[in-house]
């Protein structure tokens, strides 16, 4: 009984705790996701921010670049050796005729260096890119364009343009001048340091730090500060910026929203708050239940045991008028006096067993109960069992036809057989009444058993359960006005257990129809 | 420690500077061109018996002008490394510099301040010195810590100066650093690249390397690429006279954008320019400065082979020099005309040789072995490191028969003391920053600018 109600506590408590600790869990989780997702999309706006930025700057960039080279137009091909020296962006200029043939260095001019020719062979393979044959009809011609190709110490850049006469105008670009260009246009650290500590509106610079990463990893130019340097702490976004720096990319690094903060924010509180007041509750509930239910128990034990005290009381004087009621039967003649007295012995015999059935069902409830097998013949101890109530029940219209086919010698307990026998029966008088019984008996190896079968209106089959568990009668108009604590079927099933068998209710279109079966006992 | 002929020859110079700026009594109108030019040749003639080579020596004398006299609005960026190797001493130094830099700034000079560490900070965006306490509090508030984002902190401090760099300022970067650049770009030739492109817009980096721990190949190739000083400061002490120096050479400078057109006539080869950075083209070499501070004697030097096959009894070179003033607004142009006899007389030859341009050429090609030396010095290849400063050692030597010149006499000592002191571990990396600063000081050919070699004990 105790560990049925610790079950049930645990199942009203624990389980729907766990399922709230759960379910906050997911959703805690979820919360999280959804705020890292959050955070993810911030980051990575701000870093389009700056790449879109980048990207003005680089239109900016090709603007000056264009109108510089078509300034160049006017300047004799002679005297554009030394043009670069006015652009910062250039370390090289050139141009190619229409038909890809070099204009610039001029493969016959005599000041032709070594470096010109390198140059030449090494950017040949380039030039179809600027003059690209347009199989489309109506696209537009592209008027200018970057090339990009590695060598050296990384990627290397160069802008080109298209004449009026179709030809174009390029320029080699400077690596450190256009990197030098780029840190110039990202912001530095004076944004996030404040100058002057002591004041009170000192903030704190944010903990997030930016960086421009290079095609092999290497930061080419950070700003901000990160303080944790713990990579599982640290959440990193990084976009790539656009042609044709593309093989660079913005990163971002700032603390994980997955790390320790996440307990701290107001949603996940008021989630955690509210999951511990409804785990509260649930707690409450089941110790109401707990103690509830304990109480009833508790009050049961006390009737039980009063019942008990009480019966063991009435089990001598009862004991006394049996006796001197059937020496009386001997001294009385036939006539009233002695069917009165024989109404007094059958009363005495229905009380003996409902006291029997109370101090078993108390032995039990304390483990004590103990069997006293011997070698018997059950039909006979169903048929002195039969004969015992048979006047009672003949009384109240019941005749029992039996069909006993027992006769084997089996080692059993005859009282419990015969108690177990009697509470039938009496369950029949109490709620079959004007019915016949039958009840049957075979065995089968060892095995006895019994069949008790009533005409009475039966047991419904959803109640079929209930019927053995002690104190409970079912509520129906049947029961009405039918005495009885209830426990003498609970106490015919016990018995029939611990001797080794069961008691079952067979379903049944009519009458109730109980299956006894009982072991022979070992010892 | 060694001492080294440069010191004494540029403590003679600042001395003939300081007497003639005393002696300076004209005012100089704003029509008055502030260089000279000059060319020379290795002898007065050329041999018609064979093809030898030879040097031609450009000469741009920068007149000498008193100091308190109009100058050149200034655009400085001051880029200081605030890096965690700066703490203490050297970094409370610079600023302390930086601070006394900008007091003798006057209003209508533009400075801004950038420090590095892993990242840049621009502390004090370009802006006029009028508000100097303000400045000097916020530098007051450097403090170290990080690793070195040299590259950026010059870019940042480049993008200051852009802001302002009109026509009529100077523009100019000076870094200063004590480590190695490790965040961002960082070898020699991305830096080297980076100072070619800011010379393309007037703009040169003075770097100062401070202490034994910064990259001088980086640091020099930077300063020499953007026509800047390199200069070795050993104590952070000697920081505040290295930047007044610095800045005396910028309150002296009224010639920039200056374009040497070299043309040689088709029996002179030229196989390359020594003494400053330049572009060969057929006949024809260029070369740019940023600028030429008052009392400076710089100089181009052209190695060329005489060609016998083309050969006409004259070879003819043709110098034309241009340069603006920031003062008068002005751009000046002047030329030259160099004519060279051939004769068959080798007397005649050996006896016009010209002892400067021997000597500069013989500084040039020092330098070019000072620079393979302290290559092969760091392959750890020491003996043929030795061969090279004893090569040196003749070279001097040799041209002390034509020469009679302290920078010769000294040169060969000096190269003999660096060839028994190039196994010095202990001492190499004090020597080869100061060897660095030297080949890059001559190699920029400012023959009478004292360099900081000035301030070593």
């Amino acid at each position: 009984m105790k560990k049925t109600l610790i079950l049930a506590f645990l199942l009203i408590v624990i389980l729907p705790i766990l399922l709230l600790v759960w379910i906050g869990w997911i959703s805690i989780r979820s919360e999280q996701e959804r705020f890292t997702d959050q955070i993810r999309t911030i980051q990575q706006q701000r870093l389009l921010d700056h790449v879109e930025k980048l990207e003005q700057w680089k239109t900016g960039l090709e603007n000056e670049l264009e109108s510089w080279l078509s300034a160049l137009q006017s300047t004799p091909p002679d005297e554009w050796d030394a043009m670069h020296h006015q652009n910062r962006f250039a370390i090289r200029l050139f141009r190619v005729k229409r038909d890809g043939l070099w204009a610039f260095p001029d493969p016959h001019m005599d000041t032709l260096t070594e470096e010109d020719s390198r140059f030449m062979s090494q950017f040949r393979e380039y030039i179809p890119l600027m003059f690209p044959k347009s199989d489309t009809i109506g696209t537009p011609v592209q008027t200018n364009g970057w090339i990009t190709w590695y060598e050296g110490p990384g990627p290397q850049w160069a802008f080109w343009t298209r004449n009026a006469d179709g030809s174009t105008s390029g320029m080699i670009l400077d690596r450190s001048a256009l990197l030098a260009e780029i840190i110039s246009f990202l912001p530095d650290e004076s944004r996030t340091v404040n100058l002057s500590k002591s004041r009170s509106d000192y903030t704190q610079p944010s903990d997030e730090s930016f960086a421009l990463v290079s095609e092999g990893g290497d930061v080419i130019y950070q700003w901000g500060k990160l303080t944790s340097t713990d990579d599982e702490e640290v959440m990193r976004i990084e976009v790539p910026l656009l042609a044709p720096f593309a093989m660079w990319r913005l990163e971002i690094r700032s603390p994980s929203p997955d790390q320790g903060h996440t307990l701290l924010r107001p949603q996940t509180l008021t989630l955690i708050a509210g999951l511990l007041l409804t785990a509260g509750c649930v707690i409450l509930i089941g110790a109401y239940l707990f103690w509830y239910s304990r109480r009833e128990f508790m009050l049961a034990r006390q009737r039980v045991s009063f019942v008990n005290q009480v019966s063991h009381e009435l089990k001598t004087p009862l004991t006394n008028i049996q006796l001197y009621s059937e020496l009386m039967e001997d001294e009385v003649e036939e006539g009233p006096a002695h069917s009165h007295l024989n109404i007094i012995q059958e009363e005495c015999g229905k009380l003996n067993r409902m006291i029997q059935n109370v101090l078993t069902f108390a032995r039990q409830q304390k483990q004590t109960l103990q069997l006293h097998p011997r070698v018997v013949v059950p039909a006979r101890i169903i048929l002195q069992c039969v004969e015992v109530h048979r006047i009672g029940l003949e009384r109240r219209g019941l005749t029992v036809s039996t069909d006993l086919d027992a006769e084997q010698p089996q080692i059993l307990d005859p009282d419990v057989l015969c108690q177990i026998i009697g509470n039938l029966l009496s369950n029949a008088e109490k709620y079959a009444p004007g019915a016949p019984i039958r009840i049957s008996a075979h065995q089968c190896q060892q095995t006895l058993h019994v069949h008790v079968h009533d005409g009475g209106p039966g047991i419904p089959r959803a109640q079929a359960r209930k019927v053995f568990e002690p104190f409970v009668r079912l509520e129906n108009r049947i029961t009405e006005g039918v005495s009885g604590a209830g426990i003498g079927l609970s106490i015919a099933r016990d018995l029939a257990r611990i001797h080794g068998g069961d008691l079952i209710l067979l379903p049944e279109a009519s009458g109730a129809h109980f299956h006894l079966t009982l072991s022979s006992h070992p010892s | 420690m060694k001492k080294h002929p440069f010191q004494s020859i540029h403590a003679q110079a600042c001395r003939l500077l300081a007497l003639s700026l005393a002696g300076a009594s004209t005012l100089f109108a704003g029509d008055i061109q502030s260089l000279k030019l000059g060319i020379d040749s290795e002898s007065a003639y050329l041999p018609d018996y064979e093809s030898n080579v030879t040097y031609l020596k450009v000469d741009l004398d920068a007149l000498k002008r008193p100091l308190d006299e109009n100058r050149v609005p200034l655009n400085i960026a001051l880029v200081i490394d605030k890096s965690g190797s700066m703490q203490g001493q050297k970094l409370e130094d610079a600023k302390n510099s930086a601070i006394l830099f900008i007091e003798r700034l006057s209003p209508e000079d533009i400075v801004s301040v950038v420090t590095y560490s892993s990242s840049v900070q621009v502390l004090i965006p370009s802006t006029k010195v009028s508000d100097r306490a303000s400045l000097i509090r916020k530098i007051r508030q450097i403090e170290s810590d990080g690793n070195t984002a040299l590259f950026a902190g010059v870019s940042k401090g480049a993008a200051e100066v852009r802001k302002f760099a009109e026509k009529n300022r100077i523009n100019r970067i000076i870094l200063l650093s004590d480590g190695l650049a490790n965040v961002g770009p960082s070898t020699p030739g991305e830096l080297g690249q980076l100072g070619r492109s800011l010379m393309k817009e007037g703009m040169s980096v003075s770097t100062m390397g401070i202490g034994y721990g910064y990259n001088e190949d980086l640091m020099a190739r930077l300063a020499y690429n953007s026509d800047g000083n390199h200069l070795f400061v050993e104590d952070s002490e000697q920081l505040a006279q290295v930047f007044e120096q610095e800045l005396n050479e910028l309150f002296g400078i009224h010639a920039k954008s200056i374009r040497l057109t070299i043309r040689c006539s088709d029996d002179l080869k030229i196989l390359r320019i020594l003494g400053q950075e330049g572009e060969i083209r057929g006949q024809k070499a260029d070369v740019y400065l940023n600028q030429v501070s008052a009392g400076q004697n710089k100089y181009v030097l052209i190695e060329v082979k005489n060609l016998l096959e083309k050969g006409s009894s004259e070879a003819r070179t043709e110098v034309d020099l241009e340069y603006y003033d920031p003062l008068s607004g002005r751009t000046f142009k002047d030329s030259r005309l160099l004519a060279i006899s051939r004769t068959s007389d080798r007397e005649k030859v050996v006896g016009s040789i010209r002892p400067s341009v021997v000597e500069a050429a013989t500084v040039q090609l020092a330098a070019i072995n000072t620079e393979e030396a302290i290559k092969l010095r760091d392959e750890g290849q020491i003996e043929l490191a030795r061969k090279k400063f004893e090569a040196n050692a003749t070279l001097y030597e040799e041209a002390l028969q034509y020469v009679d010149s302290d920078t010769v006499v000294k040169g060969a000592a000096a190269n003999r003391s660096d060839a028994e002191s190039v196994n010095d571990d202990a001492n190499w990396a004090r020597n080869r920053k100061q060897l660095r600063e030297e080949q890059i000081y001559l190699q920029k050919s400012q023959e009478n600018v004292s360099s900081s070699n000035r301030y070593k004990k």
